[in-house]
């Protein structure tokens, strides 16, 4: 399947994630470290299982640390 | 029991090291002899404010010199200290401000303070709370005597309204005799650092009962767990413990980028809520440690189920503390066999005796012969004990209580919400509250509608209660009286 960044992005928003920290997102740096908070991670594992069907097992999601690791892993 | 056993262990340490560091706070540092001159010159303030012995003292402060010294300062006094979240939502505080009716508010001088609370006021500064006033060389000594002083902190309780839990000065000092001799071992030249804050029994028993107990140096944290503040005060001033919770381990694991210094770690410790057996693995990559992982509740005063260094067992809370009792039960309260599931109750010393102004609560929880229930589910084998969940509806989300009628209660407000369950959902092995909602006729149940009942908790309640999930349901399971049955929303 494919993910388009704009759509991963679309889901965070989604996920709760503030617009301005969606906004400035640096794809290549931790998304830990850029507002994207311990509250805002279930969320997305939980909205990207429910909208692009996915289910990320608990050592991949300790993987996805930034931006393109999402991507990558949704575009497998 | 010396019910200010706690001031007069200070007063030895502030004795044999009077310049060693007690506190490091924003690069400063208050050695123990500043620390018991402090304590002694805000207990005078007090005196002055006519707070007497039983009186409560609310401190709405963050993690700082004024908490712990107010809140020291309290107790020699003989009164009863009351140490509030910063980050509870208003109505909270001025319930608990209400329930409790202290005497006096503590609170940091500066900031706006938007409470309806028309009671006497004191301002504080953080850092330097008694400024440079000279002391009396009186001891500490609660003014007139008796077990009066205590402190008292408040839990959410299962309609969402706080519940106070009074405990006596000396249940402070519990720990030194149980957790540290089986897990901490000779801390007195160790840095701690807690990322639970002081209004909560974890970070109140790891600060001021233990880090200032066995005379070691404490860091103060006084804002949220954010993972770059935390790894740099670790590096900064070597700290050596650290005691946090699941969610701020995984925060910091997903955060790392390698450049951090945590070399001075010697032990990691957890509770709040169940530490997954992979983050336990992940940490132990990471840091070279093992996160220990214990129980404890706000009622039992501190953590009575530990693992041990050298004998960590992954995914479980390890074994009964010395110095208490634990039995399983089933619904009839007999003790349920090895391996089988039972509802935790646990007997030893520094137990609350009874909450606030609650007596119906009083009798569900606190039992005939010292027996407390707690109200969570485990299994026991070969001496280890596993956290199996709730035998009631509450629901334990980054180590915090979320109150599903609390969120429910939120949801109804918004006009596309007919009806609502909240329940726990676990996603690699951490629960979060999930919504189970029923839109009125008419209405479209799509992702945009999820993300604006998220949005709409969020204005309203603490983040860790914000549904991590939306699931439209056409109905609710519910019982043959209509009440919701959040077991079966259980994910």
């Amino acid at each position: 399947m494919t993910v388009t960044r704009e759509e991963l992005l679309d889901l965070f928003l989604d996920a709760g994630v503030e617009p301005d920290v969606v906004d400035g997102l640096d794809p290549s740096l931790p998304l830990a470290r850029q507002g994207v908070d311990s509250v805002d991670y279930p969320a997305i594992l939980l909205a990207i299982a429910d909208r692009f069907k996915v289910s990320i097992s608990e050592k991949e999601a300790c993987e996805l640390k930034t931006l393109e690791d999402f991507e990558k892993r949704l575009n497998r | 029991m010396d019910s200010n056993s706690v001031l007069s262990i200070l007063e030895g340490h502030a004795a044999r090291h009077p310049s060693k560091a007690a506190l490091i706070f924003e690069g400063r540092m208050v050695s123990y002899d500043r620390l018991v001159r402090d304590i002694r010159v805000l207990a005078g303030e007090l005196l002055r404010r006519d707070v007497a012995p039983g009186d409560r003292v609310a401190l709405l402060l963050p993690d700082s010199p004024a908490l712990v010294t107010w809140f020291l300062a309290s107790l020699a006094v003989g009164a009863v200290a009351v140490p509030i979240n910063e980050r509870v939502s208003l109505a909270d505080r001025d319930f608990i401000l209400h329930d409790a009716g202290p005497r006096l508010l503590v609170l940091c001088g500066g900031r706006d303070h938007d409470t309806s609370w028309p009671g006497p006021v004191l301002e504080t500064d953080p850092g330097e709370p008694a400024g440079r006033t000279d002391a009396s060389s009186a001891p500490l000594r609660t003014a007139a005597g008796g077990d009066s002083s205590g402190f008292m902190l408040y839990t959410s309780g299962s309609t969402g309204r706080p519940k106070g839990v009074p405990h006596a000065a000396g249940d402070l000092a519990v720990p030194l005799r149980t957790f540290a001799p089986a897990v901490l071992g000779d801390a007195a030249d160790d840095i701690f650092l807690s990322s639970s804050k002081m209004p909560f029994a974890y970070g109140l028993g790891v600060q001021i009962g233990l880090a200032l107990g066995v005379g070691a140096t404490l860091v103060l944290h006084p804002g949220p767990p954010d993972p770059d503040e935390i790894t740099g005060l670790v590096a900064r001033h070597r700290v050596s413990v650290f005691f946090s919770v699941p969610t701020v381990y995984q925060s910091l694991l997903r955060a790392r980028s390698g450049g951090e210094d945590m070399s001075s770690l010697r032990l990691c410790y957890s509770a709040g809520e169940a530490l997954p057996a992979p983050a336990f693995a992940e940490v132990r990559d990471w840091l070279g440690v093992d996160v220990l992982d214990g129980l404890g509740t706000t009622e039992s005063g501190f953590v009575f189920l530990s693992n041990l260094p050298g004998s960590a067992s992954a995914g479980t809370l390890g074994r009964v503390v010395p110095g208490y009792a634990v039995r399983l039960v089933d619904e009839r309260g007999d003790d349920v066999p090895t391996g089988t599931p039972g509802r935790l109750r646990v007997r030893g010393q520094g137990l609350a005796r009874g909450y606030w102004n609650r007596p119906e609560s009083t009798a569900k929880a606190m039992l005939p012969g010292g027996w407390l229930e707690t109200g969570d589910l485990c299994v026991e084998e070969d001496g280890f004990y596993r956290y199996q969940g709730r035998a009631d509806d509450m629901i334990k989300s980054g180590g915090l209580w979320v109150s599903p009628i609390l969120v429910e209660d939120c949801l109804q407000t918004h006009p596309a919400v007919a009806e609502c369950g909240v329940a726990r959902c676990t996603l690699h092995g951490l629960d979060y509250p999930a919504a189970f909602v029923v839109p009125p006729a008419g209405v479209e149940a799509d992702g945009r509608l999820a993300q604006a009942l998220r949005r709409h908790v969020r204005e309203r309640l603490p983040k860790h209660m914000v549904p991590a999930m939306v699931e439209f349901l056409p109905t609710l399971p519910r019982t043959a009286t209509g009440k919701i049955q959040r077991h079966k929303l259980r994910r």
